[in-house]
């Protein structure tokens, strides 16, 4: 064990020595962590993205003006203030420039009566314009929603305005007894149905529909969104509890690939030799590898979660289910570092190798393209990858509130590939090795 | 001892070793001679117990199994490649490898002071390997082999590629060693450096030991006669009567008695104004028997 110890130890300080590999191991995976965390933050702590669109209301009356404001209070929307004005032009140069997703246009004529089904309002009104950026397509759909819903949401709030709205049927009754050419049976019938409306809108006490809120009265409001994890309450704190366990295994990528660039050093720098003319077998050897790869696995997860959640508030929920992650994970990556290192007999060799293997990894398993944007092929394909069980591992612990019996899958898998790379190498090194 | 029996090493269709047989005694220097490529460095290898071979066997001591810790306790080895970390200090060097040997507390501090001293590094032992010369590393190379006091050194090129000073250091602490009653197995492309150092010298290429003797004897079988060569101011009246080859007024005269031929010279009023007397040595020994052709 002496051996093997002073061996890891050995590795260890040659790791820590090297700049370039320091940079990779832990430079690399903070900055990582910090600006896809940032950039998921939002501007404030915890909030979802949100897509920025500016608005042009060109009709300016109170029904633009409440479009708008209806707009502006969307949770999911960023409704930018046009300093220079709210011309159309401005506000496709902040779209072609990349300022925001889109522009929503109120054209002249918009409003007056939102019951335009009964006949109302100009027929020849412009309809609402959208203006999008052609590479935000994914935004697109989400804003027609989110338009409909606005509008609709302004219809039931005029619905429900009981003077507006018997006002509006009159008039509606008004230009049906005026039409000219309309048949006398489409006539009746159309009569008969206001008719009953008005009834309905000056008998009915519309407060009580009104008691739980527009949203209430048409039913939008019975859909809420919740994220969904196991323990209440487990909701990610802030955006930095999604990215740092990317950047774990980013950083474990880096201590892979550094430790296995040493192996083929010692070989081709001569080193091997004197170790293995040493009273130490080769089992030894390996194993020394190994423990020092394993430690500067766990060395760069403490780093990154003492970092996490000293600096940035991230919390642990379960610690000995982190430590156990983080063991699975440190196996995981000393498996594929005693393979890569055998991938090439020199220093370039294997350093190409090594990113040949880990970068697929990486763009297969979560660690380039989040798993929840990948089509279902490329998802299942991802299972094969140690990044993707890596991180579900320690986001379990983090913060999706896995039990013990949860952390058994990623954990045995990361357990499994890391053993079945480690045997893949010593083989193909005892070969090598004569 | 150590002692080698038709040792064999393949790699694809290259027969690196083919069929060596060696007896070295315990304190004995021995050269391992030839040109590149001729089976040196595996042989040294495989003595050492690095490699395995494809066929044949090493006893050290009259242990077979070289991989034994008690044999490798025994062994030391300075490779042709700078075989040290060259991100750790001259002292992290040494302590790292003389750890590996079990070496602990004041032995381990003892030895690691003796190897910066052996080395001549006592005032570098902070740096780290990187910043040394050629000449400071390969010092440093040699005594990681020997900080834990082998029995038996193998030494592959300990002094290539180092200037004049390095190597007479190297050279020094070598004859130093082999003075305290090491086992030296040395390879090198300086023959006046086998010469001085070996006892016992085998001239090795494409894998088989062409000749396994002392220098002298060596020099004897194979190295030819001597080569006297005189540059007359004043030719002999009987010039064309000297032994020899005569060319206008120098003569090259090959033979076993140098000393002799001169005195005989002088007999015949021949006056001198150059005279260059070649002995044969290890280095035509070894042209003798491995030829002049290039091995690139």
């Amino acid at each position: 064990m002496h051996a093997i110890t002073t061996l890891a130890r050995k590795d260890l300080t040659l790791l820590f020595r090297d700049k370039f590999a320091l940079f990779w191991i832990f430079a690399f995976p903070l900055m990582y962590a910090l600006f896809f965390g940032a950039l998921f933050a939002g501007d404030d702590d915890g909030a979802r993205s949100q897509i920025a669109i500016v608005v042009v209301d060109e009709a300016g009356t109170d029904e633009s003006a409440a479009l708008a404001e209806r707009l502006a209070g969307h949770e999911s929307l960023r409704v930018l203030t046009d300093e220079n004005g709210d011309s159309l032009d401005d506000a496709k140069t902040l779209v072609r420039k990349g300022d925001c997703a889109a522009y929503v246009r109120i054209p002249p004529g918009f409003g007056g009566s939102p019951f335009r089904m009964f006949g109302g309002g100009d027929p020849n009104a412009t309809p609402i314009e959208v203006g999008i950026d052609p590479s935000r397509a994914t935004e697109r759909g989400f804003l027609q929603g989110i338009l409909m819903q606005t509008m609709f949401r302004g219809i039931a709030d005029a619905i429900l305005d009981k003077e507006k709205m018997t006002s509006e049927v009159d008039r509606a009754i008004g230009e049906i007894d005026n039409a000219e050419g309309l048949d006398a049976v489409q006539s009746a019938v159309l009569k008969t149905f206001l008719s009953s409306l008005r009834s309905f809108v000056g008998e009915v006490e519309l407060e009580t529909l009104e008691a739980g809120g527009p949203g209430q009265a048409f039913g939008d409001g019975q859909v809420s969104f919740v994220d969904v994890t196991r323990a209440s309450g487990a909701t990610p704190a802030n955006s930095f509890e999604i990215t740092f366990p990317s950047a774990i295994v980013w950083g474990l990528m880096g201590v892979a690939v550094s430790l296995a660039i040493t192996l083929v050093r010692e070989r081709t720098h001569g080193t091997l030799l004197r170790l293995r003319v040493a009273p130490i077998s080769r089992a030894q050897l390996l194993a020394g590898k190994a423990l020092g790869c394993f430690a500067m696995c766990m060395i760069v997860i403490a780093f990154l979660m003492v970092f996490a959640t000293l600096a940035l508030g991230v919390r642990i929920a379960n610690l000995p289910l982190a430590v156990l992650a983080a063991s699975a994970i440190g196996v995981c990556f000393t498996g594929l570092m005693m393979t890569v290192s055998v991938m090439g007999k020199s220093e370039p060799a294997v350093a190409g190798a090594a990113w040949g293997v880990m970068m697929p990894f990486a763009m297969v398993g979560g660690g380039m393209i989040p798993l929840i944007a990948m089509p279902p092929w490329l998802a299942s394909v991802s299972n094969v990858s140690p990044f993707k069980w890596g991180i579900l591992a320690m986001e379990g612990a983090v913060w999706r509130g896995f039990d013990l019996v949860d952390m058994l899958l990623p954990c045995g898998i990361l357990v499994a590939i890391g053993a079945v790379f480690f045997g893949v190498g010593v083989a193909v090194f005892r070969r090598i090795d004569g | 001892m150590i002692e080698a029996e038709d040792l064999r090493k393949s790699y694809g269709d290259l027969h690196a070793v083919n069929g060596i047989s060696l007896r070295i005694e315990r304190g004995e220097a021995f050269g391992l001679l030839g040109p590149n490529g001729a089976g040196k460095t595996t042989t040294l290898h495989m003595l050492a117990g690095a490699i395995r071979p494809d066929s044949g066997s090493v006893s050290i001591d009259g242990e077979r199994d070289p991989t034994r810790s008690e044999v490798r306790n025994a062994i030391g080895i300075a490779p042709q490649d700078l075989a040290i970390y060259e991100e750790l200090t001259a002292e992290e060097n040494l302590r790292f490898f003389a750890k590996l040997y079990g070496l602990a507390g004041s032995r381990l501090g003892d030895r690691v002071a003796w190897g910066l001293e052996f080395a001549g590094l006592t005032d570098r032992r902070k740096d780290h390997a990187g910043k040394f010369s050629g000449g400071m590393k390969r010092r440093l190379n040699l005594a990681c082999a020997l900080v834990h006091e082998p029995r038996v050194l193998f030494c592959d090129e300990p002094t290539v590629g180092v200037d004049p000073q390095s190597r007479a250091h190297i050279f020094d602490r070598i004859e130093e060693v082999k003075r305290a009653g090491c086992t030296l197995v040395y390879t090198t492309h300086y023959m006046e450096e086998a010469q001085r150092l070996c006892d016992r010298v085998a001239i090795v290429d494409r894998g088989k030991v062409l000749a396994d003797d002392s220098v002298d004897a060596l020099i004897r079988e194979y190295g030819g006669q001597s080569v006297v060569e005189a540059e007359f101011t004043k030719v002999p009246d009987d010039a064309t009567s000297l032994p020899g080859e005569f060319d206008d007024t120098t003569l090259r005269i090959q033979t076993s008695e140098p000393f002799a031929a001169l005195a005989r010279l002088g007999d015949r009023g021949a006056e001198i104004a150059q005279l260059r007397v070649e002995r044969p040595d290890l280095e035509r020994v070894f042209l003798h028997l491995t030829g002049r052709r290039l091995r690139d």
